[in-house]
């Protein structure tokens, strides 16, 4: 996979294999923490305290407003986010190489750079809840074959890392 | 003629120790193993205004002692930081200042 900045302020993703375009369209399962307790706490934390620290000085209103009405703009903000990487999936462009395999590219437009960002990171964040994934592949005990989910849900994540390390060091915009 | 002196009765004034006026909220950000170091400066500085110098102090705090006071103010504007950092899927809390 070739990642690069074009002259106009766009982005590609060019030569995509299979497995990493399959990856990207799975986007939207990857950052659903519907069934993972432990993702869908991480992704949207019911309180602006520590869970168990006492709530002095914050009332029961302050606690319910939070649930009411914070989490439900988290879960629109971040379900925004992987439909643009999605609709943008779509305008995806198959090229066939010579020796019978082919590669995809996408171009994307530099305003969608931070919806992308935020959608990988969900994935991240829910694949590592949901997996128990460890961050460097030295850490990772287990089977190392596509067959194994677990060993397909670490590649999927280094795959998202490598995109938001490549949009956050030359597409997003710093701030100041 | 009989001089006069005037009596001043001051009201004997106890302090409420029970009154609490105004005490600071801080932010506090928690390290996690997913969110890049780039990007949790990236988003002190975007949420906070931070420099870059103190931003990155801050991450760096975050990512070697598991956590830090990012900043300290009235309770409705942490309440407003946590939501944003929450927003950028970074973990974070408040609490009252001791």
């Amino acid at each position: 996979m070739r990642l690069r900045i074009l002259k106009d302020g766009s982005w590609e993703l060019a030569r995509m294999r299979d497995v990493e375009f399959y990856f990207l369209r799975q986007i939207r399962s990857a950052a659903d923490s519907g069934d993972c307790d432990g993702a869908r706490k991480r992704l949207f934390p019911e309180s602006a305290t520590a869970a168990g620290e006492t709530t002095e000085g914050v009332s029961e209103d302050g606690t319910r407003d939070w649930r009411e009405l914070v989490v439900p703009e988290l879960t629109e903000l971040f379900r925004d986010a992987v439909s643009r990487v999605e609709e943008d999936l779509e305008g995806v462009e198959i090229e066939e190489g010579k020796g019978g395999g082919r590669t995809y590219r996408l171009r994307i437009p530099a305003e969608h750079a931070e919806q992308w960002y935020s959608a990988l990171n969900q994935g991240r964040l829910v694949l590592a809840e949901r997996f128990n994934l460890p961050m460097s592949e030295a850490d990772f005990v287990g089977g190392n074959d596509i067959m194994d989910e677990r060993w397909l849900a670490f590649a999927q994540s280094n795959v998202y890392a490598f995109i938001q390390s490549f949009l956050l060091e030359t597409v997003m915009e710093s701030p100041g | 003629m009989t001089a006069t002196t005037e009596t001043v009765v001051t009201p004997d004034v106890e302090t409420d120790e029970d009154v609490d006026l105004e005490t600071p909220w801080q932010v506090i950000v928690y390290d996690d193993p997913v969110n890049l170091m780039g990007y949790v400066t990236f988003v002190f500085r975007r949420i906070f205004g931070y420099s870059e110098e103190k931003a990155t102090r801050l991450m760096l705090e975050v990512h070697e002692t598991g956590k830090s006071v990012v900043w300290t103010g009235s309770r409705e504007r942490a309440e407003l930081y946590v939501q944003q950092l929450h927003s950028h899927q970074l973990q974070a809390t408040m609490s009252r200042c001791d």
